[in-house]
């Protein structure tokens, strides 16, 4: 398990959405919610996609293809035609930096 | 012309006492002129036949000859706020899919690829592209409609750009909403809403945001479900006593040919309580939900409407930011709600907002599908919240876990047990239709007789009224 620094993200707002294309595989989206960081693989699970080029709404992201989404804090898919969830992973915030856990959750 | 005690005469339309519209001329400020609009109607009182209930084949030709020619709404228009967002509209075998184009305006399609027929998005679904892609072949049109890309266009020589974009279906913006209609020749929906198109000129439903929004799944046909709502004349068995008195003073008007009305007061006596109450007493029954340490005293003099009123429009103006001081007392407390055929209500009232949306289910003739919603009042300062998210309640869920409903949510909950039992008894009943009262229940057979004229008109005629 190794943790990756991604800098300060005090000014990514609630409702708005933050790409780390050199992260993992796919590269690692970086969103918050109520004040609270979540992440997920920029990877859609329906079609390979990435979900960062879609819209960011409340705590669902749609990907841009197809329409399929998902639950940004869970990865859970929302609507066809997604069948599966997408990769989410563990993200904190310490001391004015944000960590995000390389290992799939 | 009486026959056995029965009389064929429309009847008086008028509870004893003073009318509703008394009532309003009394209250100390005047409210907004359409309130004081009087449009009593009278319609007949022929027996609805239960059948337009039970019968399969009515519930098919409803799809085929009403709900692909009325206008509806789909979404609010803070759904699709940006170039892209899309909302997906769907009643029965009908979708329609809504998408805020490039130049901003809003288009609606046909939610069916021009390939083979694939839904382009999801039922129900509200999400962004920057195209539209079907997901099986991945044919491609603009966010205007334009086709933009087929692959292996070489196999298609028979497929034009002008044969093969998207068809467009009717939409228009009014109060707030994003409204369709799946007939290609509708009437404007500007026409079609009728008197709203000066009626709401006062309300500015187009200054408010979704607070909440709930989704109900109803035990009942969706013409049982909107005639729920139709009428006040449940409230006394319903919603209070049964004793006579705990009815609410109401006015049902009918501004043909698709809308309908009803408006009842709150905080005021019923004038068929055969003891009244005092004004203190009216004044306590309104402070229930509020803690007894910090209920105010009913000032020497006021009436307990026009003192429960300026508490409402304080703790309204303090919460939105508003001054809603000037605010009569009939739109900061009466429940005033608007019909449009075939299934939106409005309320345009300070504390009785809501906005409704009924649906049949595409299978079930004894479910439909109900949307509640809260608005509010945008606020003075900072952002418009986003629409929430909807909360979905199963039909034995009850309304009270939404939180956003408050003491509404129980009042929802006494509605919903009537509807399984009526829904038995159209098919237990020994009488095959049922019998409404002519004033009360006038919205009901408003609504019988518009879905009629729909059917009529598409050449239906099982109906045996």
């Amino acid at each position: 398990m190794n943790d990756v620094e991604l800098g300060d993200l005090t000014d990514l707002r609630d409702g708005t959405m933050r790409v780390f294309a050199d992260v993992g595989e796919h590269g690692v989206v970086v969103c918050r919610v109520n004040g609270q960081l979540h992440a997920f693989d920029d990877n859609c699970s329906h079609r390979d996609a990435r979900l960062s080029e879609g819209r960011f709404r409340g705590t669902t992201i749609t990907c841009p293809v197809h329409g399929a989404q998902f639950d940004v804090r869970t990865g859970e898919h929302r609507c066809a035609p997604a069948t599966s969830p997408i990769v989410v992973r563990v993200v904190r915030e310490s001391g004015g930096r944000a960590f995000v856990e390389s290992t799939e959750v | 012309m009486a026959d056995g005690g029965v009389n064929h005469e429309k009847g008086s339309a008028r509870a004893p006492g003073p009318t509703l519209h008394e009532q309003l001329l009394a209250d100390p400020t005047r409210p907004p002129w359409p309130l004081l609009v009087e449009a009593p109607a009278y319609l007949g009182d022929d027996d609805i036949s239960y059948s337009v209930y039970t019968s399969e084949e009515h519930f098919r030709a409803e799809f085929d000859h009403m709900w692909s020619k009325t206008w509806q709404w789909a979404c609010h228009v803070e759904h699709i706020p940006e170039t892209g967002d899309y909302y997906v509209y769907d009643v029965g075998p009908h979708s329609a899919l809504i998408v805020r184009g490039e130049d901003g305006a809003i288009n609606a399609f046909y939610n069916a690829c021009m390939h083979r027929g694939t839904q382009l998005r999801p039922p129900g679904s509200c999400g962004f592209a920057n195209q539209l892609k079907c997901p099986f072949h991945g044919w491609t049109w603009s966010l205007d409609g334009e086709l933009v890309d087929l692959p292996d266009r070489w196999d298609f020589p028979h497929v034009g750009d002008d044969t093969h974009r998207l068809p467009r279906l009717p939409v228009a913006v009014f109060s707030g909403f994003v409204w369709i209609n799946f007939d290609p020749d509708a009437e404007p929906l500007s026409s079609y809403v009728g008197v709203l198109a000066d009626h709401f000129t006062e309300f500015g439903f187009e200054d408010r945001y979704i607070e909440t929004h709930v989704r109900k799944k109803l035990p009942c046909n969706w013409k049982a479900a909107i005639e729920a709502f139709l009428e006040a004349y449940h409230v006394r068995e319903t919603h209070a006593s049964g004793q006579l008195g705990d009815e609410v003073t109401t006015q049902y008007d009918v501004f043909p040919p698709n809308v309908s009305r009803f408006i009842h007061t709150i905080a005021l006596d019923s004038p068929q309580r055969p003891a009244p109450r005092t004004e203190e007493e009216i004044f306590a029954n309104m402070l229930r939900g509020v803690p007894v340490e910090s209920r105010p005293k009913l000032p020497d003099g006021m009436r307990a409407r026009d003192a429960w009123a300026k508490i409402v429009q304080r703790d309204m103006s303090s919460r939105y930011g508003h001054d809603f001081t000037h605010l009569s007392e009939s739109i900061t407390l009466d429940s005033i709600e608007y019909f449009l055929f075939p299934n939106a209500f409005f309320f345009p009232g300070l504390s009785l907002p809501m906005v409704y949306r009924f649906r049949p289910d595409a299978d079930d003739i004894d479910v439909s599908w109900f949307d509640l919603l809260i608005l509010r009042p945008r606020p003075a300062h900072g952002e418009v919240p986003p629409p929430p998210e909807v909360i979905e309640l199963d039909v034995d869920d009850s309304y009270t876990v939404a939180s956003g409903l408050g003491p509404l949510g129980r009042v929802y909950d006494q509605d919903t047990s009537n509807m399984k039992a009526q829904t038995r008894g159209f098919r237990s009943s020994r009488k095959k239709g049922q019998t409404l009262g002519n004033y009360q229940e006038v919205r009901a057979r408003h609504l019988q007789q518009r879905v009629r004229e729909h059917l009529r008109a598409g050449g239906f005629t099982a109906d045996p009224t």
